[in-house]
């Protein structure tokens, strides 16, 4: 069986890790990192829950195999506060419009909310639903996730 | 997924090189192939990651013939100005599917060769012709509300989910292929194999192949076409039924006009038989369902999707009306 | 005071869940952990006659391989949650060769790495003697067995049925549904020293203790369940799931950590789900709207293995005032995994098909829906004469109505039309949630730093215990906001009360209420007398000095006391139960009725080509007594609302009747809502305390939110349409007419 030599930079940081090929960008951040920020829901690409951003656009780390990763820039929900913890202006809205209960799905809806923005994908309420919609939430925090997002976008 | 090698090729000849060998597959934004693997669907011994490859992700729209690389992401096809303005119909395709989180992975030759959604394929036990050849097909008295109603057989009635490939079809669209020896380009129509005949086979594609771009012969009608896309939820779902409709237009006739359907075949499905009673035809909204009758009625609708027939119809009408407005 | 009852405190839990700090079943590590993977059965009844494993134990790092035929451990006697057990099914899969259900786990394969794991599971050959199966109710081969000891007969409903000049009789049925919550089931098992730590999600650590301590024969103190956040529960991990047991099992066997984390399409047959329903209702009525008789007859799918049953009718029963009432339950044998709880496991489906018949009955009347509903509101609890402890559903629906814009509907079905062409339909609804409540323990310590410490093992789904708990505390105290802990989700925690039932505030709730009084109460003695007033104590004589000024003369620096609640009708010998680990709740029906309630409206718009729906907006208003936090409690009502709009348009497990198995079972298949199906979602609550209910005034909110939504919605697309659905989910092909 081959072992390959990935090295993955994660938040600024370099990391070299032996995998098996099979390992999945989710399962070297969870398993082999202990990034348990990026979270998991389906491995299927069919919730969004793992989102994370590579070279800067939002993709699902379950569908991406690390060795693919590797030489790309790779941010997770850890690394988005500034560097003396201050969360960033999008974490701060989620926690002022209460736009969370469970938590589970808002690694992932932050990671997308943040390119949502960037993307210029927020200048309605009806964009920011449609291009949100590859997070599900199924504590169905969706109209104060959208409350979140339209506050930043309008900040930005 | 079962242990494979994996390799990263820099050029596109080692690629070629790589993806010979027996056992090979390539690897494009992997949103398909990771899935499939995961679910042992795909068992490659050797994954040749082409997803970086330079030079096959240039979309150029200036000559008579459209180019997209097949590398291109979908995301950037679905928000390219000029497409959007001048083809609206693939423009749409790509922005209804998936989530933008997948368009930002996935590629446009990738998206061309997703495969079906069909449970009984995916679920890995029940009996699928199309995952082992031989054993039966599930879905003909399993459920088959998503199933297809054309291009298809007692042997597989599964649906082809795709909607760029679906939209793609409503053009002159040909599919460039290169390999370690030679190179051929193949007409949409004849890329994908419709189910029904073969369910183990998509594609003509053969190993060792690789999909370099996808052209398009530039016309007006690209102007005059339109997406349409009913799921059962707003967003992040398959189509139920879809149509691509481009049209010009004289006045209120309808000079030429282009269609396919989508979630209804195995395959994207161009109807002649709309084209022809929309051509001529003033444009209005029973002139659209009376094309969408024509479209639907050579369907094979089986015990929970005929409703298809009725939507379809309907679907076909809303998309000519759209694309009326614009040609 | 910035932390007390009623106020919109923003959720404790909520940074560290947006930093990706808060940690979840499956991303505690667990040094040297070995990863699971299941098999699952492949046919839906029979028995397994030859499971060949040499090829998958041969594979690369695989450890072990638990099959019917390697499991031979003694286990302790443990069984169905409903009863009286811990289990969410009785059968236990591996401990025979018996197949009961498609999807159930017929092997565990243990292996290094979670890769190796899933590659050798897949390498497992099964040969299997099939029998015919039956997955759905609606099956031939099916038999109704009536449920006797749940009829309730209230004059002569028949009787009054014949001779009313205005009746109703209809069918409705709703699916099988499953709740996915975001996160995958997980478990994570360790031994140590004879001694089990389990990491799973659980919205019952309580009862994972002492039941995982019944089947491995230890004391409860030896099992430590560790779960402070759970990633969306809704009912599906409130019972101890079969393959938890199996994994702590495997770990004890290897004396190696092992992590199990479920696939999205396991989830479907490994745990529970919501049981299809079929309601026959009939309604009568005067010509002026007086309702003169009440039926509902309701059947519910079970499971072959385990009987179960969601009685809707006792609470349907009691929305109208009728001098005729008649209801009756039955359910269903199927061959499927034992069903359960799910978000109002009974009054979700069941108030469908009801409020559609009230709503039928208001168009054969003629009459208003609102209408016609308040008209016939009960003085009292029209079965058993009870007072209500609080009633206010009347002015729910005067509220609702004015925030909707009610008065804005022309009743003729297609009659309103939205500038796009788009068919507009209005509709509504009642809702109306059971509020139960159980024993529960609570700790406080309050420092001489300030600080309070409130700690418990209830549990956090989402629905804002972490932030309650300690507004009842800070409410007593006078604490600051930013000086209270909270600390849930902890099995070595002193004993909340399981997350089911919408019963957690108003249990938890007042023990923690109860026991801020004994802290009060133990800090004014050390004061030597006074009043406790916004954190400083006043003596008689008036003078004031800052409670941590006493508490630093304490020699510990603090004062902590561990209280007990439970509501009136639980024995002492059922709260020690309760309190153990055990289920002990009140009934709704004590002294007096006690429920929420709320009105539901939907606004719909469908394509009057293409017949799509989409939900517009929609607007609730409920009586659930007390709120203690307005912020999370609309959140929890608002995902309530939105599970309605799923519920009607969307959701459904496809049954293979053929195979007997669950078809769609991935989130691309099984849908719900996404961001982009929800518009504007407007919650209030109306104000008022309901002490009779329990000291702190509460009543449940967690899943009334649901129960009305479907009905509300079904109703809107027929005011839309014309077309009456009776079926949920409402789909494109109902309205292609
Ligand atoms: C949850 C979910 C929802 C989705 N919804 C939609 C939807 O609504 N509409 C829709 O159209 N699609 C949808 N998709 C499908 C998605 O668009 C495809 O997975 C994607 O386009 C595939 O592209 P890729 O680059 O990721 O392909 P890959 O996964 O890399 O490859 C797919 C297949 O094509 C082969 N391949 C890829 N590139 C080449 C090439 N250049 N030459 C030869 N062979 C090649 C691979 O070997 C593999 O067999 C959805 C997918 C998911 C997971
Ligand atoms: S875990 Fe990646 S999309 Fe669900
Ligand atoms: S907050 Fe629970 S799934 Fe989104």
């Amino acid at each position: 069986m081959q072992t390959l030599d990935v090295t993955l930079d994660v938040n600024g940081r370099t990391h070299s890790l032996q995998l098996d090929p099979r390992t999945t960008l989710l399962d070297a951040l969870r398993e082999h990192l202990g990034l348990t920020g990026t979270k998991v829901g389906c491995n299927h690409g069919t919730c969004g829950s793992c989102t994370v951003h590579v070279d800067g656009r939002r993709q699902l780390a379950c569908l991406v195999l690390a060795a693919s990763a590797a030489g790309r820039a790779v941010r997770t929900i850890e690394g988005l506060a500034a560097a003396d913890g201050t969360p960033h202006p999008m974490q701060a809205a989620f926690v002022a419009h209460d736009a969370l209960q469970c938590g589970y799905c808002t690694p992932g809806q932050i990671m997308s909310a943040v390119s949502c923005v960037e993307e210029g994908h927020a200048r309605t309420d009806d964009e920011i639903r449609e291009y949100m919609s590859g997070n599900l939430c199924r504590c169905a925090a969706y109209p104060n996730i959208v409350a979140a997002i339209a506050d930043v976008a309008r900040a930005a | 997924m079962q242990p494979f090698t994996y390799v990263r090729p820099d050029t596109l000849e080692q690629a070629l090189h790589e993806a010979a060998e027996p056992g090979a597959s390539v690897l494009a934004g992997g949103t398909t192939m990771v899935d499939l693997m995961r679910g042992d669907l795909a068992a490659p011994r050797r994954v040749v990651d082409i997803g970086h490859l330079p030079g096959l992700s240039e979309i150029d729209l200036s000559g008579p013939v459209l180019r997209f690389g097949a590398l291109a992401r979908m995301a950037d096809a679905a928000e390219d100005a000029a497409l959007k303005r001048d083809y609206p119909a693939l423009a749409e395709s790509l922005q209804l599917a998936a989530s933008q989180q997948l368009r930002n992975a996935a590629t446009l030759g990738g998206n061309l060769l997703q495969r079906t959604r069909c449970p009984y394929f995916r679920n890995g036990v029940s009996a699928c012709n199309k995952r082992v050849p031989g054993s039966g097909c599930s879905a003909l008295d399993g459920e088959d509300r998503e199933m297809a109603l054309f291009g298809i057989s007692d042997a597989c009635v599964a649906n082809y989910p795709g909607d760029w490939g679906t939209a793609l079809a409503a053009f002159d669209t040909a599919v460039e292929i290169r390999s370690a020896a030679a190179s051929r380009t193949v007409p949409l129509a004849n890329f994908h194999v419709a189910y029904g005949d073969d369910p183990a086979r998509e594609t003509v594609l053969e190993q060792g192949e690789i999909v370099t771009a996808i052209t398009v012969r530039a016309t007006p009608a690209g102007r005059g076409s339109t997406y349409a896309k009913v799921r059962d939820r707003q967003s992040y779902a398959y189509a139920l039924v879809s149509a691509a409709v481009a049209l010009e237009m004289d006045g209120d006739t309808v000079a030429s006009a282009r269609v396919s359907l989508g979630g209804v075949a195995s395959k994207p499905w161009r109807s002649a038989e709309a084209e022809a009673v929309l051509t001529g035809a003033t444009l209005t909204e029973a002139a659209g369902l009376r094309a969408g009758e024509a479209a639907f009625a050579g369907a094979r609708p089986g015990r929970h999707n005929a409703f298809k027939v009725e939507l379809g119809r309907r679907v076909v009408a809303r998309a000519a009306l759209t694309a009326s407005r614009r040609a | 005071m910035d932390g007390g009852i009623g106020l919109p405190v923003t959720r404790r839990d909520a940074p560290g869940k947006v930093s990706g700090d808060a940690q979840y079943a499956a991303d505690f590590p667990h040094a040297g952990c070995a990863y699971a993977a299941l098999t699952t059965s492949s046919i839906a009844r029979g028995r397994i006659v030859r499971i060949d494993t040499a090829q998958a134990e041969r594979a690369a790092g695989v450890q072990m391989v638990l099959t019917h035929r390697s499991l031979n451990e003694g286990l302790g006697e443990e069984t169905f949650a409903m009863k009286g057990g811990h289990m969410q099914s009785s059968f236990l899969p591996l401990t025979s060769d018996e197949v009961h259900y498609a999807g159930q786990i017929v092997s565990l394969v243990i292996a290094d790495t979670q890769e190796q794991a899933e590659a050798a599971s897949r390498l497992i050959a099964i040969d299997y003697d099939a029998q015919p199966a039956s997955a759905s109710m609606d099956d031939g081969d099916r038999v109704e067995k009536p449920l006797e000891s749940k009829s309730i007969d209230v004059g002569n409903a028949n009787a009054a049925l014949a001779i009313s000049p205005v009746t109703i009789d209809a069918t409705y049925v709703t699916p099988a549904q499953h709740h996915n919550p975001i996160e995958l089931y997980a478990t994570s098992a360790e031994w140590r020293e004879g001694r089990l730590l389990v990491h799973v999600p659980s919205q019952w650590v309580m009862g994972t203790r002492m039941g995982l301590a019944t089947i491995f024969g230890i004391p409860a103190e030896d099992v430590h369940v560790e779960c402070p956040y759970v990633g969306g529960g809704f009912g599906g991990k409130a019972t101890i799931l079969p393959h938890t047991v199996l994994i702590a099992m495997a770990a004890r066997r290897l004396g190696r950590a092992v992590k199990l984390v479920v696939p999205r399409e396991a989830m479907f047959t490994v745990g529970s789900f919501r049981p299809a329903t079929r309601s026959r209702v009939r309604l009568a009525a005067e010509r002026d709207g007086t309702i003169t008789a009440v039926s509902h007859e309701q059947a519910g799918q079970s499971a072959t293995i385990d009987h179960v049953s969601f009685a809707v009718t006792e609470v349907t029963a009691r929305m109208y005032a009728s001098p005729n009432i008649r209801v009756r339950e039955s359910t269903v044998a199927t061959d499927v995994n034992t069903p359960g709880f799910q978000r109002a496991p009974a009054e979700a489906p069941g108030f469908f098909g009801f409020e559609c018949a009230v709503d039928e009955l208001a168009v054969a009347l003629g009459m208003d829906p609102v209408a016609l509903r308040t008209k016939n509101e009960p003085a009292r609890d029209p079965v058993g004469n009870l007072a209500w402890s609080s009633r206010k559903l009347t002015e729910c629906f005067a509220r609702g109505a004015e925030l909707f814009g009610w008065s804005r509907r022309t009743p003729e079905p297609g009659s309103m039309v939205a500038e796009d062409g788009a068919l507009i339909g209005y509709g509504c609804a009642t809702a109306c949630y059971p509020s139960a409540s159980g024993p529960s323990a609570a700790r406080i310590r309050y420092s001489a730093d300030g600080v309070c410490i409130v700690s418990l093992s209830a549990h956090d789904l989402g629905t804002g215990a972490y932030t309650v708990m300690g507004q009842i505390a800070a409410e007593v105290l006078g604490v600051p906001n930013h000086l209270v802990r909270v600390q849930l989700g902890d099995s070595t925690l002193p004993s909340g009360i399981i997350a089911g039932g919408s019963v957690t505030t108003s249990s938890s709730g007042s023990a923690v209420h109860v026991t801020a009084l004994a802290v009060r109460d133990a800090l004014l003695r050390a004061a030597g007398g006074g009043e406790l007033v916004d954190g400083f104590v006043v003596s008689p004589d008036g003078s004031r000095r800052p409670a941590t000024e006493v508490l630093a003369e304490c020699t510990s620096g603090f004062i902590e006391e561990t209280g007990v609640w439970k509501p009136d009708s639980i024995s002492d010998k059922q709260m020690q139960n309760g309190l153990a680990g055990g289920m002990a709740f009140s009934s709704a029906l004590g002294k007096y009725a006690t429920y929420s309630f709320g009105a539901q409206f939907a606004e719909v718009r469908v394509d009057p080509l293409l017949r799509t729906v989409r939900v517009h907006r929609m607007v609730g208003v409920f009586d659930c007594g007390r709120i203690i936090n307005p912020r999370t409690a609309r959140s929890n009502l608002a995902g309530g609302m939105i599970w309605g709009a799923s519920f009607a348009l969307l959701e459904e497990t496809q049954i293979d009747r053929k195979r007997a198995r669950f078809a769609n079972t991935d989130l691309a298949g099984y849908h719900f809502s996404t961001n982009a199906d929800i518009g504007e979602v407007v919650v209030e609550m109306l104000d008022g305390s309901d002490t009779l209910a329990n000291p702190i005034g509460t009543k449940g909110v967690g899943e009334i939110g649901i129960v009305g939504m479907p009905a509300a919605i079904a109703n809107a697309v027929y005011h839309a349409t014309g077309v009456r659905v009776r079926k949920t989910p409402i789909q494109v092909e109902d309205l292609l007419v």
